[in-house]
């Protein structure tokens, strides 16, 4: 059996959101998508991930950039995607807050993907270059959108 | 899809001991188990198909995502909203 089949992800909201709207990198968060649903993989997501979408369509909305029918749209569908929701616990907090120590950040927000990453040893993978170049010193399973990901 | 109506909760002792009976139910009458520990959900044990259905409906949604980007002008950069909604910027 290859035990790689069943390797598990993390995705940013970053990358989340370029799937449900039309951006740079759009294209490539898609493809990502197809060819983890066609291997099978889990994708593991903190429940915080359903916050920044439904904050990030409505900001969207506000500033104009898609209609409000689009975005309910891109919600309706987000919500069939089949992820698989973990609620923070307080471990898994506690965690970020040390992480987020240790990259000198000021907020937990990145680092609460990045924690569920490395404690369900998935991969991490964010559009987030600047946040990725720190991701990398800590957690080496660590990837943007633009790099080959072998499991 | 699997949802909580259709599917059996058992622990993992009686898992354990009915081991091939539950791999049999779930082949063959196409039924689906949780497996719990000390009262936490540790596995599935669900038919194959449920599996391949869920990748088709899975990549039947990725579809109906496309069609919606297409219909959309191009946006603000998320990750730099994302920036912004985590007070980094």
């Amino acid at each position: 059996m290859n035990k790689n089949r069943f390797g598990s992800v993390v995705l940013d909201a970053s990358v989340v959101a370029k799937l449900l709207t039309k951006e740079q990198g759009s294209g490539k968060a898609a493809i990502l998508l197809k060819n983890l649903i066609k291997q099978k993989r889990v994708i593991v997501e903190p429940h915080f991930l359903k916050i920044e979408i439904y904050s990030l369509i409505r900001k969207k909305i506000s500033l104009k950039d898609i209609h409000l029918k689009q975005g309910q749209q891109a919600l309706s569908l987000f919500n069939q995607l089949a992820f698989d929701y973990f609620v923070e616990s307080n471990d898994l907090l506690n965690i970020s807050f040390s992480l987020a120590k240790k990259m000198s950040q000021t907020v937990i927000y990145d680092c609460l993907y990045l924690s569920l990453a490395q404690t369900k040893k998935a991969k991490f993978i964010t559009a987030d270059l600047r946040f990725l170049k720190q991701a990398r010193k800590i957690y080496s399973q660590s990837f943007s959108l633009a790099d080959k990901i072998k499991f | 899809m699997i949802t909580m109506s259709n599917i059996q909760v058992i622990n993992a002792t009686k898992a354990r001991n009915d081991f091939f009976n539950l791999l049999e139910k779930s082949f063959l009458k196409k039924r689906s188990f949780l497996i719990k520990k000390s009262n936490i959900p540790m596995a599935y044990i669900v038919p194959i198909n449920v599996v391949e259905d869920q990748k088709e409906s899975q990549l039947a949604l990725l579809e109906r995502v496309r069609k919606l980007r297409e219909s959309m002008t191009p946006t603000t950069n998320s990750t730099s909203l994302l920036r912004k909604m985590r007070r980094y910027e």
